[in-house]
C-alpha cells in the first residue's frame, strides 16, 4: 500500500487512503475496488489462517470512489498501517479467489511451476526495471546454490550461503554484499519447566552463551548481537545492551537456583547452520554445567512443536519485524497459542498493560516510549534470549549492478538493479 | 511348473500380508504413548484426541492393523500429519523421481558389468578380472554416503562437468546414477564371471567346443545363454534393493524422491508418512524377488525339479 | 521368495554398499594378515581413543574453524574448531562398538531362529521360515531406517535396529547347518541315548555351524559398521555432538567445497574398517571351503 497510496489520513477509528495511478500488468488501472475485493478476499474461508491475526481489528473496507479506499476499526489500533503492506490484485480474480497471476509489481509472471517463478520487467509500471527479466529457482541443497554462483548459472543468492563458503565464494569473484538486517534471532524458554520458571536460571543462560564468539565463529561476523527484538534504527528501539558473555555470573546463577546439574532438551531445525549453533550454544551451557540435548526436527515438526508449547528450549528466528505491536503477541498472558505466539507461558502485568497501551496509542512517540518500557522489563525477565539480528547477505555476480539487500530480506531490490555491459545470454534468480 | 510359479506367488502374497503387519505394526514400537511422542505431553486435549483417532490408537492393536490393512487393499495409506494431503498421493508424486535414478543406475551398472564380467570370464586372472575385483573392493569398501561427495568432489567441483544436487535435467541424473550403480555392478560382474567360468565347464560347452563351434560363438552365445540366468537373478534382486540404497543416495544429493521423502517424514515425525515409505518399498522388493523367481523359473526350468522352497 | 539353500539375500547383503563374496576368488594368508593389522590398529586405536586423542573430541574453539592439516591438528578442524583427528578416534569406539554388539546381538537372535527352524520340526521351520522371509522382505537399511525413526534417534536404539535387521542370514545359515547334521549319527545317537533337544542342539549341533557363523559374522560386522554410519548420515544415529563417522560425513558434506578433508576423513577410516574386515572375512570364508572340500 505504500507503493500505492500517494496519501492517507486519519480520522479516530476511520482510515481513508488516496490510490496514485498505477496499471495492472494488463494494461488495466488499480481501482480502489480492486483494493477492497484483495482485503476482503484474505478473509474468505478458503485464504483463512494466513493473515487472520492482522485482519481482527478492522471492522470494514469499502471504496468511496475509484481513487480512496476507506477502512474503519473496532478499536484504535496503531500496528494497523504496517499491515496494509499486501499486494493487490484485480477484483474479479480476487472475488473468485483463485490464484492471480496479474498484479501490478515491477515484474510480471510468465510462468511458475512448484520450483521455478519466471518474471520478466512489467512495461506498465511508472519507472519499468533495467533488468529485463528474473528467473526465481528453489534450490534446496546449499553446496548446489553455490556452486551455482561460482559457474555463473545463478546470479544471486540471498541469505541462503553457508557462511564458511563466503570466502570460498569471494575467491572466485563473487560479490558479497552484506546489511545489517532486522531477523532476530533468539532461544526460546519454556517458563513452565519449573527451572526455567526462576528468571535467575534464565540469566544464566543468556550469560553463559558466548554471542560474540558464535557470530564471529559460525556467521563470518554476519550479525550483530542483540539485547532486545527491535533492531536499531528502529524507531522503538530501546538501546537495550546485550547481556555480557560472562560464565562466572552463570556459575553463581545456578548455584543460587539450586539449579546445578540441569537437564534441557535444545529443539532446533536440522538445517546444517542451525544445527551448528544448536551445538555451539549446547557446548557453552554445558561449561557452565547444563546439560543440553539436542533434538534437530524438519522445520515443520519444530514449528508445530514451538506452537504447541512442546519444547524446553528452541531456537528460531523472527523474519521482517516492523510493527513493534509483536510484543502483543509474544509476551501478552492472554496470547498463548493457538491465539498468540506467547509460547513460552510468560505472564507480566506490566508487560500486558504497556502492550495494550500501546496499540491503542496512536502517537508514535508516546508508543515507543511503551515499547521501551517492555524493552527494560524483558531485559530483566528475559522471558526469551535475545541472540542476534541476521545481516541480510546477498551473494551474487559481479556483473550484477544496483542490487541493495533490504533488511528485511526480501528481493525488492531487484527492481533498481541493472546488468553491467549487457544482460548475460540467459537470466538466473535466486532464494 | 505351473504349480510351481504359483506356489512362489502364495509365498509372495503371505510375505507381502507379513510386510504390512509389520509397517502398521511400527506404530507400538515407539516407546510411550505414541501422542506423546508426536504432539508432546502439553498437547490439547482436542489435538491429542484427534490424533488418536486417526492413528487407530483408541482400536485395540489387531483392529488398528486391520484396519492399516484393509486401507492399503484401498490404496489408502492415511494423511501426513504435517500437510494433511494423503499419503498416497506422496508417494505417487515421488515415485517418478526415484524410478528414473533406479532405472539409470541399473542400465549402467549393466553397462558396466556386461563386458568387465565376461572380460573377466574370458581370462582369469587377467587385466579385466583384476580390474573388476578392484571394482568389487572399492565399491564394498566406499558406501554411497562417502563415495557421493568424494564423486562430487572429483566431477561436480574440480571439473565442473555435472550438478552437484537436486534434480534438474538428464545431467543431474548421472552422479547419484553412479554412486547407486558403482556398487551393483561390482556384484553383477563378480557374479557373471563366476556363472561364466561355470558355464565354460559344462559338459554341453565341451561337446559344442568337441563339435568344432569356434570359441568366440562358444562364449557369447552358448555360455552366455546359460550364465544370464544366475545373473538376470541377480540383477531383478539387485534393482528391487537399489530403493532402500536410494533412500541414502537421495539424501546425499537432495534427490527428490521416496527416500527422501522418508527421511523428510522421520524429521518430522510424520508416521503414515514413514510408514508409507517404507511400505511402499519394501513391497517393491517384494514384487522384485518374485520377477527374479518367476524368471529363473521361465529361463532355467532345471530349476523347476530341483526341491522348491523352504 | 527364496529358501536358504539359493543365493541368499540377508538384510546386510542386500545393501547396494555391502558385496559378500565379491573376493571370493582372492588368494588368502596375504589378507588375512592384512586385515587382521588393519583392523588391530583401528581397533587399538578405538579402545585407546581417551588417551592417544591429541584433543577432547567435544572440545570447540570457534576461533580456529575449518581448518586444514597442521601440526597443531594434524586432520585439521572442522566447522566448529574440534579436532577432527580426535572425532575421527572417537567415533572409531562408537563406529566398532555399535557395529561389534549389533553383530553379537545379530548372532545370538539368528542362531536361536535357526535352531528352533531346524531342529525344532516342520511347523517351526514354516513359522521360522515365513517370519524370516517378512524380515528378508525389507532390503538393505530400510527396516534399521523405519524402527531407527520409531524409536529415535541413540546409541542404543541403532543397536537394536541394527540386531532387528541382521539376525536373518544367520537364522538362515544355522537352520540349514542344523537340518543336514541333525541327520548324522552321532545326533541319531545321542537322541536315541535321550539327550534332551537343547542339549542335542548345544552339544551336538552348534558347534558343527560355529566356523560358517564366523564367517558371516565377520562380513555381517562389516555391514553393521557400514549400516551405522548409515544411520547416523541419515541423523537417525547418536545426536550430535556425538562424533560419529557418518555424522561427520554428512556435516563434511555440505562443506565439501570450502573444507574438503571434512568428508574425506571419516570416508576414508570407513572404507579402511570395511576393507580390513573383508579381507578377514575372505580370507576366513577360503579357508572354510578348503576345510569343507577335504
Amino acid at each position: 500500500m505504500p507503493d500505492l497510496a500517494s496519501n492517507w489520513t486519519v480520522d479516530g477509528l476511520e482510515w481513508r487512503f488516496r490510490l496514485r495511478p498505477a496499471r495492472f500488468h494488463d494494461g488495466s488501472p488499480v481501482r480502489a475496488a480492486d483494493v477492497v475485493a484483495t482485503w476482503r478476499s484474505l478473509a474468505s474461508p478458503s485464504m483463512r489462517g494466513l493473515r487472520q491475526a492482522e485482519l481482527e481489528p478492522i471492522a470494514s473496507v469499502d471504496a468511496l470512489d475509484d481513487e480512496t479506499v476507506r477502512f474503519v476499526l473496532r478499536e484504535p489500533h496503531a500496528p494497523f498501517l504496517s499491515t496494509t503492506t499486501i499486494g493487490i490484485v484485480k477484483r474479479a480474480c480476487a472475488e473468485d479467489g483463485r490464484e492471480c497471476e496479474v498484479g501490478n509489481g515491477p515484474f510480471r509472471i510468465v510462468s511458475q511451476d512448484a520450483d521455478t517463478v519466471v518474471l520478466a520487467a512489467a512495461t506498465t509500471a511508472d519507472a519499468p526495471p533495467a533488468l529485463p527479466g528474473v528467473v526465481l529457482r528453489a534450490s534446496p541443497d546449499g553446496a548446489s546454490r553455490a556452486l551455482g554462483l561460482a559457474r555463473g548459472t545463478i546470479d544471486l543468492v540471498q541469505n541462503a550461503v553457508e557462511p564458511e563458503l563466503l570466502p570460498w565464494l569471494e575467491r572466485r569473484g563473487l560479490v558479497v554484499d552484506s546489511r545489517p538486517g532486522s531477523t532476530f534471532q533468539y532461544l526460546g524458554l519454556n517458563l513452565e519447566v519449573p527451572a526455567l520458571h526462576d528468571p535467575r536460571v534464565r540469566r544464566a543462560i543468556a550469560a553463559a552463551i558466548d554471542v560474540p564468539a558464535i557470530v564471529a565463529g559460525l556467521l563470518a561476523g554476519h550479525a550483530r548481537p542483540a539485547g532486545e527484538l527491535l533492531p536499531p534504527g528502529h524507531w522503538a528501539h530501546a538501546a537495550t545492551p546485550a547481556q555480557a558473555y560472562d560464565p562466572a555470573l552463570a556459575r553463581r546463577l545456578l548455584d543460587e537456583a539450586g539449579a546445578r546439574g540441569l537437564r534441557l532438551q535444545y529443539k532446533t531445525t536440522n538445517v546444517d547452520l542451525r544445527r551448528r549453533v544448536a551445538e555451539a550454544i549446547a557446548f557453552d551451557l554445558a561449561a557452565v554445567g547444563i546439560d543440553v540435548e539436542i533434538r534437530p526436527l524438519e522445520w515443520g515438526a519444530l514449528y508445530g512443536d514451538v506452537r504447541r508449547g512442546n519444547f524446553e528450549l528452541f531456537s528460531l528466528a523472527w523474519v521482517g519485524i516492523s510493527d513493534p505491536d509483536l510484543y502483543f503477541g509474544w509476551l501478552h498472558s492472554s496470547m498463548r497459542p493457538p491465539r498468540g505466539n506467547n509460547r513460552g507461558g510468560y505472564a507480566s502485568a506490566a508487560v500486558d498493560r504497556l502492550t495494550t497501551e500501546a496499540r491503542r496509542e496512536t502517537d508514535r512517540g508516546s508508543r515507543a516510549g511503551r515499547y521501551r518500557a517492555v524493552a527494560d522489563e524483558v531485559a530483566r525477565d528475559l522471558p526469551f534470549v535475545p541472540l542476534w539480528w541476521s545481516d541480510v547477505v546477498a551473494v551474487h555476480s559481479p556483473r550484477l549492478a544496483g542490487f541493495a539487500p533490504s533488511p528485511t530480506g526480501d528481493l525488492r531490490g531487484l527492481a533498481a538493479a541493472r546488468w553491467q555491459g549487457g544482460a548475460p545470454p540467459r537470466d538466473g534468480g535466486g532464494s | 511348473m505351473i504349480g510351481l510359479l504359483l506356489r512362489r506367488a502364495a509365498l509372495a502374497a503371505v510375505t507381502a500380508c507379513g510386510v504390512v503387519v509389520l509397517v502398521s505394526a511400527l506404530l507400538s514400537a515407539i516407546p510411550g504413548d505414541p501422542v506423546d511422542a508426536i504432539l508432546g505431553e502439553r498437547a490439547a486435549a482436542a489435538d491429542r484426541d484427534a490424533l488418536r483417532g486417526s492413528l487407530g490408537l483408541d482400536l485395540p492393536a489387531g483392529e488398528r492393523m486391520a484396519r492399516y490393512a484393509s486401507g492399503v487393499l484401498r490404496g489408502d495409506l492415511g494423511q501426513s500429519l504435517v500437510s494433511g494431503r494423503p499419503v498416497a498421493d506422496l508417494l505417487r508424486e515421488r515415485w517418478p523421481a526415484t524410478a528414473a535414478l533406479a532405472l539409470a543406475a541399473t542400465a549402467l551398472a549393466v553397462a558396466i558389468a556386461l563386458p568387465l564380467g565376461l572380460l573377466a570370464a574370458a581370462r582369469p586372472g587377467g587385466f579385466a578380472d583384476r580390474a573388476s575385483l578392484g571394482l568389487a573392493t572399492f565399491a564394498a569398501s566406499l558406501p554411497s554416503f562417502a563415495l557421493g561427495p568424494l564423486l562430487v568432489l572429483a566431477f561436480a567441483v574440480r571439473l565442473p562437468w555435472f550438478p552437484v544436487a537436486g534434480r534438474s535435467g538428464p545431467a543431474s541424473l548421472v552422479l547419484p546414477a553412479t554412486t547407486l550403480a558403482l556398487g551393483m555392478a561390482a556384484v553383477l560382474a563378480r557374479q557373471l564371471r563366476g556363472a561364466m567360468i561355470d558355464a565354460l565347464s559344462t559338459d554341453a560347452i565341451r561337446a559344442a567346443r568337441a563339435r568344432g563351434v569356434p570359441s568366440s560363438r562358444l562364449f557369447l552365445v552358448h555360455a552366455l545363454r546359460l550364465a544370464a540366468t544366475p545373473a538376470v537373478t541377480v540383477l531383478a534382486l539387485q534393482a528391487g534393493g537399489l530403493l532402500a540404497g536410494a533412500v541414502v543416495t537421495e539424501t546425499v544429493f537432495a534427490w527428490p524422491g521416496l527416500g527422501r521423502l522418508l527421511v523428510q517424514a522421520i524429521g518430522a515425525r510424520d508416521l503414515p508418512v514413514v510408514q508409507g515409505c517404507t511400505l511402499a518399498i519394501a513391497l517393491t522388493f517384494v514384487a522384485a524377488n518374485l520377477v527374479a523367481d518367476v524368471a529363473q523359473l521361465l529361463l532355467d526350468p532345471r530349476t523347476a525339479r530341483e526341491p522348491g522352497a523352504a | 521368495m527364496r529358501s536358504a539353500d539359493e543365493v541368499a539375500t540377508p538384510g546386510f547383503d542386500a545393501l547396494p554398499e555391502d558385496h559378500r563374496g565379491a573376493f571370493g576368488s582372492a588368494s588368502g594368508s596375504g589378507r588375512l594378515a592384512a586385515g587382521s593389522a588393519l583392523l588391530a590398529l583401528l581397533a587399538v586405536a578405538a579402545l585407546l581413543a581417551p588417551w592417544i586423542a591429541p584433543a577432547d573430541p567435544l572440545a570447540q574453539d570457534l576461533r580456529s574453524t575449518l581448518q586444514g592439516p597442521s601440526g597443531a591438528h594434524l586432520l585439521g578442524t572442522d566447522a566448529l574448531g574440534r579436532d577432527v583427528l580426535s572425532r575421527l578416534l572417537w567415533g572409531a569406539r562408537l563406529s566398532l562398538g555399535i557395529g561389534a554388539l549389533a553383530t553379537a546381538a545379530s548372532l545370538a537372535i539368528g542362531t536361536a531362529v535357526g535352531l528352533f527352524a531346524g531342529y525344532g520340526g516342520a511347523v517351526a521351520d514354516e513359522v521360522a521360515g515365513r517370519v524370516t522371509d517378512v524380515f528378508l522382505a525389507f532390503p538393505g537399511l530400510l527396516l534399521a531406517i523405519a524402527l531407527a525413526a520409531v524409536l529415535g534417534p541413540s546409541a542404543r536404539n541403532v543397536v537394536v535396529a541394527l540386531s532387528l535387521m541382521g539376525w536373518t542370514t544367520y537364522a538362515r545359515l544355522v537352520r540349514a547347518e542344523v537340518r543336514a547334521k541333525a541327520a548324522q549319527e552321532s545326533v541319531r545317537a545321542a537322541e536315541a541315548l535321550g539327550a534332551r533337544p537343547l542339549r542335542v542342539a548345544t552339544r551336538h549341533l552348534l558347534p558343527s555351524v560355529a566356523r560358517s557363523l564366523a564367517v558371516q559374522g565377520a562380513f555381517g560386522a562389516s555391514g553393521a559398521i557400514v549400516a551405522e554410519a548409515s544411520l547416523s548420515f541419515l541423523g537417525l544415529g547418536p545426536p550430535p555432538p556425538a562424533p560419529s563417522w557418518g555424522s561427520m560425513l554428512a556435516e563434511g558434506r555440505a562443506l565439501l567445497l570450502a573444507a574438503p578433508h571434512l568428508a574425506i576423513a571419516p570416508a576414508v577410516a570407513l572404507a579402511a574398517t570395511v576393507l580390513s574386515i573383508q579381507w578377514i572375512a575372505d580370507a576366513l570364508a577360503s579357508r572354510t571351503t578348503r576345510a569343507t572340500a577335504r
